[in-house]
Order: C-alpha cells, then sequence, then structure tokens
C-alpha cells in the first residue's frame, strides 16, 4: 500500500463541501483546510491505483486541480527487494482499460 | 501511546503536503520526516519545469518521492512526478547489454556488446570518413552527459553530426532568442510569475504539459483577481479555462495576430519609446537597420481588420489583448511547442519578443519573454553545452574560427582539431541514416522510432542492413529498441549523478540515490568506454568520474557570459538549484539578464540601465518578420488540419507514464479530438472510429467529440506506442532553426 501526501485546491466557497467530501472517501485522511485555498489529506492506496483516487477527488465540484507533494511505495517492495505492484508494461497491455471507472 | 510506522509515514506525507504552502503546521511531523533511511537532493525526470524532488531511500531502494521545498517548486509536484519510485523499478527496465543476431536481440556480454559497437563505427570512419558517424541524444541526459558525448564526437573524432531531440521541440526558441537578444535562454524567471500582472500564453497548454507553473500562474489569477490572462491557441485547453480573454484562431496565422498586437500598440501610443528608441534596432526581414517609421509603414499590412480576413480573429479581440498586454504594469509571455514547431517557428519566437522591446515589458520582475521548455535538461544538457550540430559549448558556433579556436586552446589540443563545417541537423541526419550515407548512429535516451516526423520514412532506414544503430536506453519496450542493432542497459534517474538545467536557466544536482539495476552503467560510463575503446586522444577524455566533466564545462563557460564558475558541485550540494551566469561562489545566481544591477555580465557602473551584449551595438532586435501559412495548407482534397500534442497523463512516448497502470488506463490510447460542427457534418459521434487520411499514411483513432479543437482543426496526441501518429505528420523544417512542423498538416477525415 503507497501513502501520497496530497494538496487539494478548491474555490473557496466551495473548500468546506469539498472537505467533507474528501473525509468520506475510504482511501483518504484530511488534515484540514490550510491558505483559504487547499484540503490536506493523505491516500492509502497500491501505487497502481492512486491516480484512480486522484482522478476521483477531481471530479468533485469545486477542485481545480490536485498537487502530489510525497509520494512512499516503502509497503510495496517485497523480501527481494522487488516493486508487488508492479508490472510490465506487455502486461499492462493485455489489461482492458476501465474506462468506466 | 505507540506510533505505528504507518502512522508516521501517513503524517510524513501530510506534513510534506503542509510544508508545500507554508503551513506551521508542517511541523507536526518533524520527528517522522526522517523515516527513510536517507533524503537524496534530485529533480523530477519529467518536463521542463525541472521541479526539485527528495528521493527516500530505504535498503538500497527508492521508496519515496516529495516535492523539495527548498526549490522553485516549494515542494509541489503533479503526479507524474510523485509516481517515479514505481518506474525505476519496471519490470520492463534493460538490465543487461543485447546484440541482435539475425532479426532478435540476444543478451550479450558488455565487452562483447561494445566491441561490435566500436568496430562498426571505425569501420564507418575508416571507409568513409568522419560524416558517416552520428549521435543523437536528448533533453533527458544529463548535462555531463551531453558536454562529453559533443566533445568525443567533435574534439575525439571530428566528426560534428551531433544532434538531439531538443531540435525537434525548442530549436525555434535558440533560433528566436539568439536573433533578437545574441544570446540563447530567457532572460527572467519563474519568480517573475509572482509579479506579473498580466500573462499572454501563446502556443502552450501549460495546465497539461507544465502543470506546476501552471499552479504558479493560478495561484497569482486567484491571489490578484485583476491580473489578466490571455490565451492565445486554437483549441480551448484546460489552460485557456483561467483565460479573461481565449483567443482562437485559425491554425498558423498567429504571425499576423502578433504584427497586429504591435499595430495597436503603436496605435494607441501605448508602446514605450524612451525604451526602444535607446535599446533596440528595427530590422528588416532582410537585415536591413531601418528606423521606428518604417516599423509603422510594415506594420500598415497587419491593421486588425486586415488580420480577422487572415486569422479569423475579431479585430475587437486583438485589439482589447493587445491594449491588455501593454497597459499592464508587467506582463509575462510564455510560450511552447505551439510556436516553436512550425516552419516559421523563429519568427514567431521573434514576433513576440516584438511585443516586449515594443513595450518595454522586459528586464524588470514580472514582465519577460519566456519560451517554456518541453524536457527536462534541454537547455541544460544540449543548448548550453552545445550538443547540437552547429554548436559549441556556451553559445559559440562551429562556423566561427575564432569560436573553435578559443574551444580548442580551452580544451587543451592543437588547433585545427574541430572540423569548420557544421553537421546534419536532426531531419538530415536521419535522411541521411535512412540513405545509409550516414552508417553508424548512437542513439542516447531518446526514442526516435516514435518521435520523428513523417515517421514511415525513418522506420524503413533503421531497418536497413547497411547502416548500424547502438541504443543507450533504460525500457525495453521502448519503440527504438525494436530497431537497434545493439542495445545497451543505462542507469536511470537516480541511479546516477549529474545535473539538469531547467526552462528558467537553472541547474540543480541529481545525486546518485541507489545502485544501478543489474549490469546498468551510467551513459557518463558508457561514452567513456566507448571513447577509449574508439583510441580517441585521452587528452580528449581526462576524465576519472561525472564531476570532472562539470568542473572543465564550469572553466569553459567562465570566458563567456554564460559563465558557470560560481556553481560548484559543493554549492549544488547544499542548494536547490542557481541560475546562471553566477561567475563566484558567493554569486547567488541571475534572475533577470541584461539588465544593470542584476545580470553580472555588465559592470556596476555602465552607463545605461539595459545592455543586450549579445549584440556587438547593445541592442536588442526589433524584426519585420511577415505571415507566412504553413508547410502544407489544407487543400480541397485534405481539408482540415491536424495537431499534436501532450495529455497530463503522459509524458513524451510513454515510456515512462504508461508502465503506471492508472496514468494508461485514464488514456489507454490515442484518440482524434474533433470539434461537434465537423462531427455533426460528418457523421460523428463520441467514440466512432475515425479514419485520418495525410498524403503520408492513412490511421484509425476513436473519435472523441467535444469544443476543444476549432472547427476545421483535429487533435491527436502523440504518447501511444501502438498509433503512431508521427506517421502523418510532417517532416518540413523551419529555414532557420530546422525543427519541424509537427503541429500543422492537412488531413482528411471520415467516419471509419
Amino acid at each position: 500500500m503507497a501513502i501520497s501526501g496530497i494538496l487539494v485546491h478548491c474555490l473557496k466557497d466551495d473548500l468546506k463541501r469539498v472537505e467533507q467530501q474528501v473525509t468520506s472517501m475510504e482511501e483518504l485522511t484530511t488534515y484540514g483546510i490550510h491558505e483559504d485555498a487547499y484540503v490536506v489529506a493523505v491516500v492509502e492506496s497500491p501505487s497502481d491505483l492512486i491516480e484512480k483516487v486522484v482522478k476521483k477527488i477531481s471530479g468533485l465540484d469545486g477542485v481545480l486541480t490536485i498537487y502530489t507533494t510525497y509520494l512512499t511505495i516503502e509497503d510495496e517492495i517485497d523480501e527481494d527487494g522487488k516493486l508487488t505492484t508492479n508490472l510490465s508494461a506487455t502486461q499492462h497491455m493485455k489489461m482492458e482499460p476501465r474506462l468506466d471507472d | 501511546m505507540k506510533v505505528t510506522r504507518r502512522e508516521v509515514l501517513k503524517t510524513a506525507a501530510a506534513a510534506s503536503a503542509m510544508a508545500a504552502i507554508g503551513s506551521p503546521l508542517a511541523n507536526i511531523a518533524k520527528a517522522a520526516d526522517n523515516e527513510p533511511e536517507k533524503w537524496v537532493k534530485s529533480v523530477c525526470r519529467f518536463c521542463g519545469t525541472g521541479c526539485g524532488v527528495m528521493v527516500g531511500v530505504k535498503g538500497g531502494k527508492v521508496v519515496t518521492v516529495k516535492g523539495d521545498p527548498n526549490n522553485h517548486n516549494a515542494g509541489f509536484l503533479c503526479l507524474k512526478g510523485a509516481l517515479m519510485p514505481p518506474i525505476v523499478y519496471s519490470k520492463d527496465r534493460v538490465t543487461k547489454p543485447y546484440i541482435r543476431k539475425n532479426g532478435k536481440l540476444e543478451p550479450a556480454t558488455w565487452d562483447e556488446a561494445m566491441s561490435l559497437v566500436t568496430t562498426k563505427f571505425k569501420a564507418a570512419l575508416k571507409d568513409h570518413g568522419p560524416t558517416s558517424i552520428g549521435y543523437y541524444g536528448s533533453g533527458q541526459a544529463l548535462t555531463e552527459e551531453t558536454y562529453l558525448a559533443s566533445k568525443i564526437w567533435k574534439a575525439g573524432l571530428g566528426s560534428n553530426n551531433v544532434e538531439g531531440n531538443p531540435r525537434l521541440c525548442m530549436a525555434s526558441a535558440v533560433g528566436g532568442y539568439v536573433t533578437t537578444f545574441g544570446k540563447d535562454e530567457p532572460c527572467g524567471s519563474y519568480s517573475d510569475i509572482d509579479a506579473a500582472t498580466c500573462f499572454f500564453i501563446i502556443g502552450s497548454n501549460m495546465s497539461e504539459c507544465h502543470p506546476i507553473l501552471f499552479k504558479r500562474v493560478a495561484a497569482r489569477k486567484q491571489a490578484d483577481p485583476t491580473v489578466k490572462v490571455i490565451v492565445v491557441d486554437p483549441r480551448k485547453t484546460n489552460t485557456a479555462r483561467i483565460a479573461d480573454e481565449h483567443v482562437s484562431f485559425k491554425p498558423g496565422t498567429d504571425l499576423a495576430i502578433l504584427n497586429a498586437m504591435a499595430y495597436v500598440i503603436i496605435q494607441e501610443e501605448l508602446d514605450n519609446q524612451r525604451f526602444h528608441s535607446k535599446y533596440v534596432t528595427f530590422m528588416t526581414n532582410d537585415k536591413k537597420k531601418v528606423d521606428f517609421d518604417a516599423y509603422l509603414k510594415f506594420l500598415e499590412d497587419y491593421t486588425p481588420e486586415k488580420v480577422e480576413k487572415i486569422s479569423g480573429v475579431s479585430a475587437d479581440q486583438i485589439r482589447k489583448i493587445a491594449l491588455m498586454f501593454a497597459e499592464a504594469s508587467a506582463t509575462t509571455s510564455f510560450w511552447c511547442m505551439g510556436l516553436n514547431q512550425r516552419i516559421r517557428g523563429v519568427w514567431a519566437n521573434n514576433l513576440v519578443s516584438n511585443l516586449h522591446l515594443l513595450t518595454g515589458q522586459i528586464g524588470k520582475t514580472g514582465a519577460s519573454p519566456f519560451s517554456l521548455t518541453g524536457q527536462p535538461n534541454a537547455c541544460g544538457g544540449v543548448r548550453d553545452t552545445g550538443g547540437l550540430c552547429h554548436l559549441l559549448p556556451a553559445g559559440r558556433l562551429i562556423k566561427k574560427p575564432e569560436h573553435r579556436a578559443k574551444l580548442e586552446e580551452q580544451w587543451g589540443l592543437k588547433p585545427g582539431t574541430i572540423a569548420p563545417k557544421p553537421g546534419l541537423h536532426t531531419i538530415a541526419l536521419w535522411n541521411a541514416f535512412s540513405e545509409a550515407k550516414v552508417k553508424a548512429m548512437f542513439v542516447l535516451c531518446t526514442n526516435p522510432a516514435h518521435s520523428l516526423p513523417n515517421l514511415n520514412i525513418y522506420l524503413e532506414g533503421m531497418k536497413r542492413k547497411d547502416n548500424f544503430m547502438v541504443l543507450s536506453e533504460p525500457f525495453m519496450d521502448a519503440e527504438t529498441v525494436k530497431y537497434c542493432d545493439v542495445l545497451l542497459p543505462t542507469a536511470f534517474w537516480c541511479e546516477k549523478r549529474g545535473t539538469y538545467g531547467c526552462s528558467e536557466r537553472r541547474y540543480s544536482l541529481l545525486m546518485k540515490s541507489v545502485e544501478p539495476m543489474g549490469e546498468c552503467k551510467s551513459d557518463f560510463e558508457i561514452l567513456m568506454d566507448f571513447a577509449q575503446r574508439m583510441d580517441v586522444d585521452p587528452k580528449v577524455i581526462p576524465y576519472k568520474e561525472v564531476d570532472d566533466v562539470w568542473n572543465e564545462w564550469r572553466e569553459v563557460s567562465s570566458v563567456t557570459p554564460y559563465n558557470f564558475k560560481g556553481i560548484t558541485r559543493a554549492r549544488m550540494e547544499k542548494e536547490s538549484g542557481i541560475l546562471w551566469p553566477c561567475p563566484t561562489e558567493d554569486h547567488p545566481g541571475t534572475k533577470i539578464r541584461y539588465v544593470r544591477g542584476q545580470d553580472p555580465n555588465i559592470p556596476k557602473d555602465y552607463k545605461d540601465k539595459y545592455h543586450f551584449y549579445g549584440k556587438k551595438d547593445g541592442r536588442a532586435v526589433i524584426w519585420f518578420r511577415p505571415y507566412k501559412g504553413a508547410a502544407e495548407e489544407p487543400t480541397d482534397d485534405y481539408p482540415m488540419v491536424l495537431t499534436t500534442g501532450r495529455v497530463i497523463d503522459h509524458w513524451h512516448t510513454g515510456t515512462m507514464t504508461m508502465k503506471v497502470p492508472e496514468l494508461r488506463r485514464s488514456f489507454p490510447k490515442a484518440y482524434v479530438e474533433v470539434n461537434e460542427e465537423d462531427a455533426k457534418e460528418k457523421g460523428i459521434k463520441n467514440g466512432d472510429d475515425v479514419v485520418l487520411e495525410t498524403i503520408r499514411d492513412t490511421m484509425t483513432f476513436q473519435a472523441r467529440v467535444s469544443d476543444v479543437c476549432r472547427p476545421g482543426l483535429v487533435f491527436v496526441p502523440w504518447y501511444d506506442a501502438n498509433l503512431l501518429i508521427n506517421k502523418l505528420t510532417l517532416n518540413a523544417v523551419d529555414p532557420g532553426s530546422k525543427q519541424p512542423e509537427y503541429k500543422i498538416c492537412a488531413v482528411r477525415i471520415k467516419k471509419a
């Protein structure tokens, strides 16, 4: 499981609502509203699915954009030093695109 | 209370986000902040923004990336940058050398691979001379690697056939700066964003291609709603979302619009006469010095009404944006591939600088013409150190005998070592390789089998048996791997040490974080091995380690206006990037060039405030550049315009970003963006297969119907190796910069 620190940049009037919506998401822990513009949050998700979480937040009304400041995959490296979530591009290409996500 | 490791990591992640916005709560995780065994300073591997990153290492592996709070990005990263660790450990990494045998790449030892490489290069040199070998590098290679490769070829092997992919993305910006100011690279810095009151963004989708810089622009506008943003782009991109004025124009007519803006500025008496009368030369297209009145006469062909007919932009909107540009207290312009990838790219660059010189919107904080770069080290590696066929380090030119002589003296080589004739530019070099006139090519850190325009020609050339290509590449699935004769496993990003120089003249050190994977070697080691096996004079390559190359570059630059003398390795290890010129170790770096008191190349007691020292008379040039259309305008048979570009989730040829499943899934394959009106007329619906046909090839893409493209224009992103849009694009080049016109070609479309 990867852990990522993110800043959710919002329109001022939407900050409270966005914070509540982000807080309700399973993969996220929020750390308050800052600078009248940002919700600070931490995502816990397999690294190969983090983008999906970010896209979900990006789709909320009032969200301007998401910035990432930190990403650790420490938990995803096995005893042999291999990345457990990692797939080869060949494997990726065989996976069906999930356009409905 | 016992805190679990997971909670510690979460706190560190939150603290990193808070630190980026300067929250006092950032110190909640001071104790957790050193969780990896070590943090190593580095730079993001993606775009030319050059964001600083800190690489967290644990157990000899990269486990964490966070934004460097002390670099210009202040801790912010886009998602691509944060997702670097999984890319390092991709299963597609090339970890041992390969030699192609009977059409298939077979594992080999380093000695076998390098022996074959040098045998082929020596044979080419012996049988066909120095013009039969070539080097094709990259704006992603480290500065030291490009400097070294260029020196090996030009001084060691007698060949000026040294090129790189920056020819494809920013050669026109170089040509623009050099012809206007006499020296390459921007005058200002990213800090101008924080003071600008007007942003003029033309030919750039900053929001998707330079997201962290766009964030800074958006934050500036959010902090001060009086700040104006003008976006000039035939597509209504995400960047245009924050624009006060989005100017949608007929592709290729922007030169006319820029001249019309100059016309309006003068008509409204918003030009800065004191500035341009003292610091500017007015010059016709055939290089005759003339006066201001001649310029006004030239501009009479570009009244807003005349240009409305050419461009499709209303005269009112042209007037409006001209006034916004000129009346603002500080205007900064940004541009990128939309201006550069054109057969009149140099002229388009000149015309943006014209507006700044006409209004005096230059040389003060917040006011600057600023070209953005696409790659992390195109400026730093290739432009500054002379990694192109006509260049020598620090802006010197091969064609000038005094430049060659001075460099030979600095390098301790006998006079005449460097051949006097420039080599072949990128398209000419690959044409020659395709005709097997260039017999042996060394490709390093780039993917030409995906990125060259009019690609079919070059793919056929790469398949030939009577030429030879060695490729140094980290990823097995790069298209060029399919065609190379020898594949060398190269260390990737944090597995080696060296320097990147980003769009704002800022050089930052990438410190080695971890050992290279498998048998990978750094390109410094690979190039040194190659040079030694090629019997290059040891005086050409007197290096034991990569830092020796950097120190030589500092010395070479120190007698030129580039001047890196003060950017020592010790400083780079401590500081998060320094902007050149930087002549001494106590110099802070230069944010504004050509201004007394700011630019160390100008004496403090110089008589005038501004000095454009790249020009003999100290004056920058306002050029009379006429409107000229594209190389391939739409016709009755091919009535629409095809343009290409990037999307936020993928970078260049996708060899890195396509390895992150969710990035891949968000844009699984390339598509064609079609305007609603065009789609309706042709019966195309969202998701339909659409056939695109140019005179070069035919391909099918899934349609995305929207109002992003203006009618008559279609857009296809170029990252997808399974749908190589460059089979359709055009390889016509700008006569000055030799940069191809990727942005415009004629196409017809129909529902499949």
